[in-house]
């Protein structure tokens, strides 16, 4: 076992340099890397802030590799050093398409972030680019349109945002959709929808519909021998998750 | 050297093993054509439910609980001569019982966790990790599973009680180390009992390759722990690099643990349920969780309709990929056991020995969500009553540390029997704990935004959260006994008789005057509407319903005063909002701290999570506790008398009641709430009819 040992350790250390060779090669585009490939690098580049991952990066995006504009982008929007290149491989990333990118710039001229100036046109005209893939960016128009943010305030051009966020899969977006039909806000009343958007949203694990449905449940649990029940375990769950859900919330 | 070991020492034994074929059978005395049935047992996020009880209210609770799953489990080894018991992760964090041994009573080293007791007795064959694993920090989770990680600022645990079965991570490495935390795989070496061709019993050894995988978000999620020390990979990424090795290794299926459900977008190594994916990579089965759910759809007597979630992903999928009767992903048996131990997944493979390997049987699989209740539908499956004894310490423990001392005293009764009439006596502590918090981030904030808003006021809002929803007696009613000349010592457990909700993290949101005085409307619908010259009796709270929505304001030195004139209608009740004696413009900001229910429920347009500017990932339940500790003694001057709000004053012709839990008149006097005249008669649901004087 030890005599395979040490030939086994200097070829497997061989190999991998020659990995790191070819890594590093100059013409990225012989052999043009995967999105999955590169945001693993992203990755590693954001947990491990590792020179090495970085300058991948780097390289990939001065050569027009849209997703690895992006990743060095979120790379960048960690430091408030970096904000300038943050924005600079946003907008590169955004004007080649990537819904992401577009997304997080809008966040930054919606918020005022990232060292830029609020700008609630430049926020709308991004999200709107990057609302047929994402359901954050179809929510955030929603929101825009709540409260006339670079737009008139209308809504119902709001609660048609919630719909398309909703179909895209946003809880939070699904919540709000709830309310609205629950309220007539936007839109006609009617509670079955209401109560459909709610438990559409407790089902994605949106604290907020989970301890609402968990509350409307109990009400009922006389009626309703497993409404007691189940309402207490939508509680136990929405306590199990307690730290997780609000990462994409808006 | 370190960070090669693993890789290295999956060279080495590809090479030896090549030496003997590669099989770690002798072919000499297995014939070809030999059968071997196999059933993969699955656990998953059992989130420390181990007996079937629940710690919150304390009372039993028969559909949950690993006491029952051991009786599962029991059941299969016995249906099943060959069985492998896997564990899918999120197990360690959960209920009390998991807080009580992590965090209020640390266990030693020399102990084992009271779930691995259970998990050691039940013969676990291997386990993988789940997201929840990190919650308390990598020195705990490093001690109870006596695992040296390899990090630098991690301790090095010496022969610390823990799991007595492989667990492995496959997708998290040290940052420095560059070396998998756990190891990233086991090969389980089993000896099961085949059936020749002539249909003779034969023994045969038989090799379990386990991986594991939780999702990326674990960087996110517990970034407190985690940040700067390890990185995560993505799982297909993960598996495609250790299954090779896994499989040279001698490994005759492979089996990923994956703590992720199944999402079928376009693969990335960012994705929190990654397990569809994972299902092409040359695995041999699933067993997945972190979603909490039920796949494949339930065999019992009335078994509740698959998740919706899942047929979403087989729309999404390619057709035929994802199958939720029999419980395929791209042909992969796949299992999903739900969570709190409610569940056993069942993977039943056949395999037969052809040319010194074993050769799945991809016809002969059969794919099982069990639950308690399978055998028909209605009887829950009884206990392994070996389980609670294995923990009667622990349990016994847990259940006395809630009646433990908090170190505190009240000087006064903490109840909401009257809160609908001004009496704050059990929800301004809740508002100081709240204040404190947010004024503290906002002082200490490095962030500009935060920083910048030192000088805008922050005020509390909370909420008589049990008040008679759920009947009578459903009343928050903390120390009855305190007085000033005689004061009770709090409990661990009454933070939580306080703030009820233990899902509930603080928020804070920035708001103006206008959303303020709209926020009070929507407070004041808790009212009905009284006319003053009705005779006949009116109630002046027509339902407990959406008690919790009655929020209660608190502002420093009692700043914040406004008035309800319930003869009003909805939405023009509130008078008189002052803030410091001067009434508040509908331009001026207030921060409000609350809950995430509140400051992302749409109570008004503003609290939609538009304003919301600060996420703590603290539960509010937790910040009242520990304010509470910090305290030392309570009393009704500082932490229970200042009422913010009063009725406009309005004689009425006919009587008004307030339906309260009976005999509470003297809580009512001696807070000296003259309002209440009298205790009057009992209603059908067995609540007294208390009068109100509304012109007091």
């Amino acid at each position: 076992m030890l005599q395979l040992k040490i030939p086994m350790r200097s070829l497997f250390l061989g190999s991998l340099t020659l990995l790191i060779l070819a890594m590093s090669g100059c013409d990225v585009f012989s052999v043009p890397p995967t999105s999955a490939e590169i945001e693993s690098v992203g990755m590693r580049a954001l947990q491990a802030k590792d020179a090495v991952s970085l300058n991948q990066l780097n390289h990939w995006a001065e050569r027009g590799v849209t997703i690895a504009q992006r990743e060095l982008a979120l790379v960048y929007s960690t430091q408030a050093t970096t904000r300038k290149e943050a924005v600079h491989w946003l907008n590169e990333a955004s004007r080649a398409g990537d819904a992401q990118a577009q997304f997080m710039l809008g966040k930054a001229y919606h918020q005022g972030q990232l060292g830029l100036t609020q700008d609630y046109a430049k926020a709308f005209s991004l999200f709107l680019s990057a609302a047929k893939t994402s359901d954050q960016a179809s929510f955030m128009l929603s929101r825009m349109a709540k409260f006339g943010q670079g737009v008139p305030r209308d809504m119902k051009e709001c609660v048609h945002w919630l719909q398309v966020s909703s179909d895209q899969g946003n809880g939070q977006a699904m919540y709000l959709l709830s309310t609205a039909y629950a309220n007539g806000d936007g839109v006609d009343k009617d509670p079955k929808l209401a109560r459909h958007w709610l438990e559409e949203s407790a089902e994605k694990h949106f604290p907020v519909a989970l301890q609402a449905l968990a509350l409307e449940m109990e009400l009922t649990r006389e009626t309703d021998a497993h409404h007691g029940l189940d309402a207490q375990h939508m509680m136990k769950e929405a306590s199990d998750h307690r730290t997780m859900p609000w990462l994409r919330m808006q | 050297m370190h960070q090669f070991k693993w890789a290295l020492t999956g060279v080495a034994i590809a090479a030896l093993s090549a030496c003997n074929g590669g099989s770690s059978n002798d072919t000499n005395t297995i014939p070809n054509g030999t059968t071997l049935k196999v059933a993969l047992l699955e656990t998953t996020d059992i989130h420390q439910n181990l007996l079937s009880y629940n710690y919150y209210s304390l009372t039993p609770d028969t559909t949950l609980g690993l006491e029952r799953t051991s009786a599962l489990a029991n059941a299969a080894r016995a249906e099943n001569a060959n069985t492998v018991l896997l564990d899918d992760g999120d197990n360690i964090q959960g209920s009390l019982l998991g807080d009580f041994q992590a965090q209020a009573s640390p266990i030693t080293c020399s102990s084992t966790l009271a779930l691995h007791k259970v998990m050691n007795y039940m013969k676990y064959d291997g386990g993988g990790l789940g997201n929840h694993e990190f919650n308390y920090g990598l020195d705990f989770l490093a001690q109870v599973t006596n695992t040296d990680m390899g990090l630098v600022d991690v301790k090095k645990p010496s022969n610390c009680g823990a799991p007595n079965y492989p667990l492995v991570l496959s997708n998290v490495e040290g940052v420095s180390s560059k070396s998998p935390i756990f190891k990233p795989y086991a090969i389980i070496s089993k000896n099961f009992t085949a059936t020749k061709p002539d249909g003779q019993a034969v023994s045969v050894k038989f090799n379990v390759g386990i991986m594991s995988f939780v999702p990326p978000q674990i960087m996110d999620w517990d970034a407190k722990n985690l940040a700067g020390k390890v990185v995560v990979n993505g799982v297909v990424e993960s598996a495609n690099k250790y299954i090779p090795e896994i499989r040279s290794k001698g490994a005759d299926i492979v089996v990923a643990l994956s703590h992720g459900g199944l999402d079928a977008s376009p693969y990335s190594p960012k994705m929190e349920n990654g397990s569809y994916h994972l299902a092409g990579t040359g695995i041999d089965a699933l067993l997945i969780g972190h979603s909490h759910l039920i796949f494949p759809k339930g065999k019992e007597t009335g078994a509740a309709g698959i998740d919706g979630s899942f047929m979403a992903v087989k729309a999404a999928a390619p057709a035929g990929a994802v199958d939720e009767i029999k419980g395929l992903v791209n042909g992969v048996p796949t299992v999903m056991a739900q969570s709190w131990g409610r569940r056993l997944g069942i993977i039943q493979m056949t395999f037969v020995y052809q040319d010194g390997k074993w050769v799945q049987q991809k016809d002969k699989v059969n794919v099982e969500s069990r639950g308690f209740k399978y055998t028909d539908g209605t009887t829950i499956v009884a206990t392994d009553a070996a389980v609670a004894p294995l923990i009667d310490t622990e349990h016994k423990a847990t259940i006395a540390y809630a009646s433990q001392s908090l170190g505190t005293t009240t000087d006064f009764q903490m109840s909401a029997y009257f809160a609908l009439v001004g009496d704050v006596t059990a929800i301004q502590i809740v508002n100081q704990a709240q204040q404190d918090y947010v004024k503290n981030i906002i002082a200490t904030s490095t962030d500009p935004t935060l920083a910048s808003y030192k000088n805008i006021p922050v005020l509390s809002t909370s909420a008589p959260f049990k008040a008679g929803r759920n009947g009578a007696t459903d009343f928050t009613d903390v120390a009855p006994a305190a007085t000033p000349t005689s004061t009770v010592a709090l409990q661990v457990r009454n933070p939580g008789d306080l703030y009820v909700f233990s899902n509930n993290n603080l928020q804070a949101v920035k708001i103006k005057g206008s959303d303020l005085k709209a926020w009070l409307e929507v407070v004041a619908k808790q009212f009905a509407q009284i006319d003053p010259t009705q005779t006949t009796e009116q109630d002046l709270v027509p339902s407990y319903s959406t008690i919790f929505n009655f929020d209660v304001f608190y502002a420093d030195n009692n700043g914040l005063k406004y008035q309800f004139d319930v003869t009003k209608p909805i939405g023009s009740r509130v008078v008189n909002l002052t803030y410091n004696a001067t009434p508040i413009a509908d331009s001026a900001d207030f921060i409000v701290a609350t809950n995430d229910f509140r400051a992302g429920g749409n109570l008004i347009p503003a609290l939609d999570g538009s304003t919301r500017i600060i996420k703590s990932p603290d539960a509010n339940q937790t910040i009242v506790s520990d304010y509470i500790k910090k305290q030392g003694t309570l009393t009704l001057a500082k932490n229970g008398s200042a009422r913010p709000w009063s009725f406009v004053p309005v004689t009425t012709a006919g009587p008004v009641v307030l339906r309260v839990q009976p005999g509470k008149l003297a809580v009512a006097q001696n807070l000296g709430l003259t309002r209440i005249t009298s205790e009057g008669a009992l209603d059908a649901s067995g609540f007294a009819k208390y009068a109100v004087n509304l012109s007091k």
